[in-house]
């Protein structure tokens, strides 16, 4: 069993989640994830891994609450334990000597894209980072973001913080910003990977998305997080996350995300407040 | 406080002009109405038809010549010759405005997003959010008001600085979620659960910009009375209330009008469907019952119900040790073997009063022409005190749900409309709201009890002695009748009664309800024998409430055994449940059909199932009956009404989703195997057909007019049963009450987790007071003795209780809580005037009596 830590909503329906898991901790690397259960009963997830304390032998991540597992994780507490957390898992992120590093965030991917800012930070690298949101209120973390950037640019949609509008708005953001990257790294919603990718290629810059798939066992054995990169099939847990946005098939990504819609609110159909949040 | 609705009176018509067209409309309507009238639609959040004038959201303002600055549409009475501008550069900047500071509180980046058409092609999951943070993340997405509302003023932008309210998210009480962070304040649910339903549960709290819907000192809704009847869910404008089991399934395709399938008053609903599949439902506006009311069950149960994962859809056989699933046509020629050459008691058939009219009448028919047997009975006769003959008296009186909202004095004997009947609690409480004056008689302190002066609260078997002597003295025009003797054994006091006469007897229209729970208590007799005499008295009219959709049906069409449809009486007896149960007869065969009245096996050979789940016991054969959702039919209201239940989702046909079929459908192909001819109808209709010919001034078609018996003066009613012997002074009263709820053969509970959460069944309850003499806190385990035996469960306290008395719920129908079988002694016992001792106990091994999950039914 894994002792919870730490469980809070960091900001609406985005929650920090801090395990103790002391065998995971010592190699863990940016861009790998875990997969675990919340329960004996439920069902496997992968969550990315935002940050970890060696010393403490604990992992951290965000995870949105966007369905019954989610939900479950939800109504943990500090003390309370889970039964499954095997990890890390995945390949993970490069990191070199590239010279100019744009780290975009989103959603979840803003506590993803942490340990890969830094670690390129700590690289010798020079790292901006862009985060977007939907509203001010939804963006966190930027103090952590600011010890390993240069500068920390903010994007919401309604304007509230920073840029007004969405990732596609990049390259003007970057002329705006005199920003020249050699390499971008996208953490975050699948459309926002997707949009970023799209920008990205008229410019030329070569551009890294962390994929995230439906997966079951997170160790190559059933292929339910196949996706096609560069006209060939991926498994997204062994040959990945991290991927070439500019090859990856983005229309069939978004097809097999929606594999199990129906089935995904099944178990909500409930009355009972035993199924909710 | 909300002003008085207009009584009915004919108002005037009158002209005046919007937006430069003459618009006629009656005299007193807002401005708001008269556009509506007109075909002028003023934008508006906070307004609603049912409800009074707020003036909260201010977007429908107009300008009105002779007034000064823009008045608002919902609050200013029209008047003759009125000229209204709706539209003009000014109102639309106003608008616009105001529209963008209530977005500037509500997270709606996703309304204002240039790119929200690709992101909603391309969302690849449904985000089942536990708290809004936008359209995409919210239940209400694609069915807002506010989003149509920004859409037609065109909203693209906010100026205002964007502000999250940053409340949890509240979702610990069952049946709907809330989320205060995209609530705009318009105050509809709080002026609903005040001036509609009367309830009173919600209401602004706290002030200015931290003002927030809710129940009063952060109680939760279970404990500040909430009835869970979702009027509020469903004209919330936004995603703030959202019922649990339909949260995320998003827009429904549409709706059809049905009946509601749980309980006699018929209430009208719309059944929602999304793909195929029933996915919500909404009250019906039908102003004839339900008035766009209804109660948690009609609300929030209906999926659930039908769509459990325990839900039995394939025809299944027991083949040597083993039970398992068979085509139908293994399973009905295995079934018509063993009820082959049957002679009439070989055989019991228990037929469901849930079930609808047709099928009803299929069962009796099949009975009586396959089988040339009488043997049919139903638990049905257990809710009417006073036997068929009574009952058909009953229902030659007037009854009428809609006549209490206008009767000048109500008497509401026995009846907690909470969670049960709730929208005659709603018509009790309009009535009270136009100056009635209600008279009720309860021994537990019911949720209509806090609204009158007038309580009468006799002791628990007494309420039909309080009654009868209610109505003895309203029939004698208020004068004292009958010994203090009899006031003395009711347990009333003089001055009370007396009070409570005077009230009553100036009224020229008098309405009395009766609960279920009254009727099944040992005077339940006396109640139903005074509801007749009652009926004396001019304008009377009554509401005897009573378990089963259909019982008023299943009594008409002959499904007690000893009469025919059309109540006329069966030359040979058959056997009934009652001489199975006592151990009197031993049939070879016993057919449930919907019905589970007992926890174990009956003593015989063969059993046979037909119902939507399976029931708690081994069975020989199991039929998968179709549900109210996949079969269509009619039922039949205490009011007489024969109603549509309406088909909306198809009869399931594939070995994923099983092969269900409806009751009258399946005795059709059973008589095919027996030879039988006359069962086989193509279609529900074609029975009804039949029905109308075989029962005098019986419908041909759904007719919903209300229909009277005639007074059947040749069937006899049941003697009175003899007076209880007088109770021993010492110990606890044991009140054995029909709780829960149920369908067929299935308690609600095991399958609605909303209404296992509520708690309503668990074990014994305690006056609160007699619980700190005893000691006990809730939880704690109590065995309560009589006789050499006793039973063990756990016990909690409940204001609401009759000190001195130890309360517990005898289950409707077994099916689904196997678990409580250790109650079953007391379930049996008959007589209210046991006294029990209550001591300290254990909780024996492998029982328990706490609801498990709704994985747990116990078999």
């Amino acid at each position: 069993m894994y002792r919870v830590v730490e469980r809070r909503m960091i900001v609406p329906n985005l929650h920090e989640f801090t395990v103790e898991a002391p065998l995971v901790t010592p190699s863990i690397r940016p861009g790998n994830f875990v997969i675990l259960r919340p329960d004996e009963t439920g069902e496997r997830v992968p969550l990315s891994v935002a940050d970890w304390d060696p010393g403490a032998g604990t992992v951290t991540s965000i995870f949105m609450q966007v369905g019954a597992t989610t939900a479950k994780l939800a109504r943990l507490r500090p003390g309370d334990s889970i039964p499954t957390y095997a990890g890390p898992l995945g390949k993970s992120t490069e990191i070199g000597k590239f010279g100019t590093v744009l780290c975009v965030g989103g959603c979840y991917g803003i506590g993803s894209i942490y340990p890969v800012a830094r670690s390129l930070h700590e690289a010798g690298n020079t790292v901006f980072t862009l985060l977007e949101a939907r509203s001010r209120y939804l963006l966190y973390w930027q103090d952590k973001f600011k010890a390993v950037s240069e500068r920390v640019i903010e994007v919401t949609r309604d304007g509230s913080a920073g840029y007004k509008g969405h990732v596609s708005r990049l390259p003007e953001i970057l002329t705006l910003e005199k920003i020249k990257p050699d390499r971008i790294i996208v953490n975050g919603c699948t459309f926002q990977m997707m949009r970023a990718s799209q920008v990205t290629r008229e410019l030329g810059i070569k551009t890294i998305v962390n994929m995230n798939p439906i997966m079951i066992d997170g160790t190559g054995m059933c292929g339910v997080c196949r996706l096609t990169v560069a006209g060939k099939t991926k498994f997204a847990c062994v040959d990945g996350p991290d991927f070439d946005g500019h090859e990856v098939d983005w229309e069939e990504f978004l097809k097999r995300r929606k594999t199990y819609n129906p089935e995904e609110v099944h178990p909500l159909r409930k009355s009972g407040c035993a199924s909710h949040f | 406080m909300s002003p008085k609705p207009v009584r009915a009176r004919e108002a005037r018509t009158i002209i005046i002009e919007i937006d430069h067209r003459p618009v006629s409309c009656p005299e007193g309507v807002s401005v708001l109405r008269a556009a509506e009238l007109g075909g002028i639609a003023i934008p508006s959040l906070c307004s609603h038809k049912d409800l009074s004038a707020f003036g909260g959201c201010r977007l429908c303002m107009v300008e009105i010549e002779g007034m000064r600055g823009y008045p608002l549409a919902c609050s200013t009475i029209v008047a003759e010759g009125m000229k209204v501008l709706t539209e003009s550069a000014a109102l639309r900047d106003m608008r616009r405005e105001i529209l963008e500071l209530i977005l500037s509180e509500h997270p709606s980046s996703c309304l204002i997003c240039d790119e929200q058409e690709e992101c909603r092609q391309s969302m690849v999951t449904i985000r089942k959010a536990g708290v809004s943070t936008g359209c995409r993340y919210c239940p209400n997405d694609g069915q807002c008001e506010l989003q149509a509302v920004v859409e037609r003023l065109g909203v693209r932008d906010i100026h205002y600085p964007v502000y999250y309210r940053g409340y949890e998210a509240e979702h610990d009480d069952p049946f709907f979620d809330r989320d205060y962070n995209i609530c705009i304040l318009c105050g509809r649910c709080v002026r609903m659960c005040q001036e509609v339903r009367g309830a009173s549960v919600l209401a602004f709290k706290f002030r200015g910009p931290k003002t927030q819907v809710g129940p009063a000192f952060g109680r939760s809704h279970l404990e500040s009375g909430c009835e869970f009847c979702g009027a509020c869910v469903s004209v919330c404008p936004t995603g703030t209330l959202a019922d649990k089991v339909s949260k995320w399934d998003g827009r429904p395709d549409g709706f059809k009008i049905s009946t509601c399938p749980f309980c006699g008053l018929g209430c009208q609903i719309e059944l929602h469907h999304k793909n195929g599949r029933l996915s919500r439902v909404n009250p019906g506006l039908d102003p004839e019952i339900n008035n766009g009311q209804l109660c948690v069950r009609g609300r929030f149960c209906l999926p659930e119900t039908t769509h459990h994962h325990q839900r039995a859809k394939k025809p299944g056989l027991r083949r040597g040790r083993y039970f398992r699933e068979v085509t139908w046509a293994e399973a009905l020629d295995e079934v018509s073997s063993r009820l082959k050459g049957l002679g009439p008691k070989d055989i019991l058939m228990v037929v469901s009063s849930d079930l609808t009219n047709e099928s009803l009448f299929a069962a009796q028919k099949f009975m009586r022409t396959c089988l040339k047997s009488n043997s049919i009975d139903s638990t049905a006769r257990w809710t009417l005190p006073g036997g068929v003959g009574l009952w058909a008296s009953l229902f030659s009186l007037p009854i009428s749900i809609k006549a209490i909202s206008s009767a000048e004095a109500i008497i509401a004997v026995g009846l907690d409309s909470r969670f049960s009947f709730s929208v005659a609690g709603v018509e009790v409480r309009r009535a009270l709201k136009e100056g009635s004056t209600l008279v009720t008689i309860d021994s537990n302190e019911s949720n209509l009890a806090r609204y009158t002066g007038h309580w009468l609260r006799p002791a628990p078997e007494k309420q039909g002695a309080a009654f009868k002597l209610l109505t003895e003295r309203l029939l004698a025009s208020g004068q004292k009748k009958g010994s203090s003797a009899d006031l003395k054994k009711t347990g009333l006091d003089e001055e009370g009664l007396e009070k409570a006469v005077d009230a009553l007897w100036p009224a020229r229209d008098l309405a009395v309800v009766v609960g279920p729970a009254a009727f099944a208590q040992d005077g339940g007799q006396d109640i139903a024998r005074a509801l007749v005499k009652l009926s004396e008295r001019p304008n009377t009219t009554i509401l005897p409430l009573y378990q089963g959709a259909n019982t008023r049906g299943a009594l008409e069409l002959g499904v007690f055994g000893e009469f025919l449809p059309g109540l006329a009486r069966a030359k040979e007896p058959g056997l009934r449940l009652a001489d199975v149960l006592e151990g009197k007869a031993k049939p070879k065969v016993i057919y449930l059909v919907g019905e589970v009245p007992f926890f174990k096996r009956p003593d015989c050979e063969f059993v046979i199932s037909q119902d939507i789940y399976h029931p708690p016991f081994e069975v020989d054969a199991f039929l998968p009956a179709s549900s109210f959702a996949e079969a269509e039919g009619t039922l039949t209201n205490v009011e007489g009404r024969v109603q549509e239940l309406v088909r909306v989702e198809d009869l399931p046909d594939s070995a994923s989703n099983g092969f269900s079929r409806p009751d009258w459908f399946i005795f059709g192909e059973i008589s095919k195997k027996l030879s039988c001819p006359g069962l086989e109808y193509a279609d529900s209709k074609q029975v009804l057909q039949e029905i109308s010919r075989t029962v005098a001034g019986y419908p041909a078609a759904p007719d919903r007019r209300p229909r009277r018996f005639k007074p059947a003066e040749n069937i006899p009613w049941d003697k009175p049963p003899a007076s209880p012997s007088p109770a021993a002074e010492d110990g606890f009263r044991l009140v054995v009450e029909p709780g829960g709820f149920r369908h067929r053969g299935i308690d609600l509970s095991s399958v609605v987790e909303g209404l296992s959460e509520l708690r309503l069944e668990e074990a014994f309850r305690l006056h609160p007071e007699d619980m700190q003499r005893l000691g006990l806190q809730n939880g704690d385990i109590i065995k309560v003795g009589l006789d050499g035996w006793a039973v063990t469960a756990p016990v909690r306290a409940d204001a609401d209780c009759f000190a001195g008395a130890v309360y517990i719920h005898r289950p409707l129908a077994y099916g689904g809580i196997g678990h409580r079988r250790g109650l079953e002694p007391l379930y049996r016992l008959s007589g209210d005037s046991l006294r029990v001792k209550i001591a300290r106990g254990e909780q024996p091994a492998g029982q328990s009596c706490v609801l498990p999950g709704p994985g747990k039914t116990g078999s």
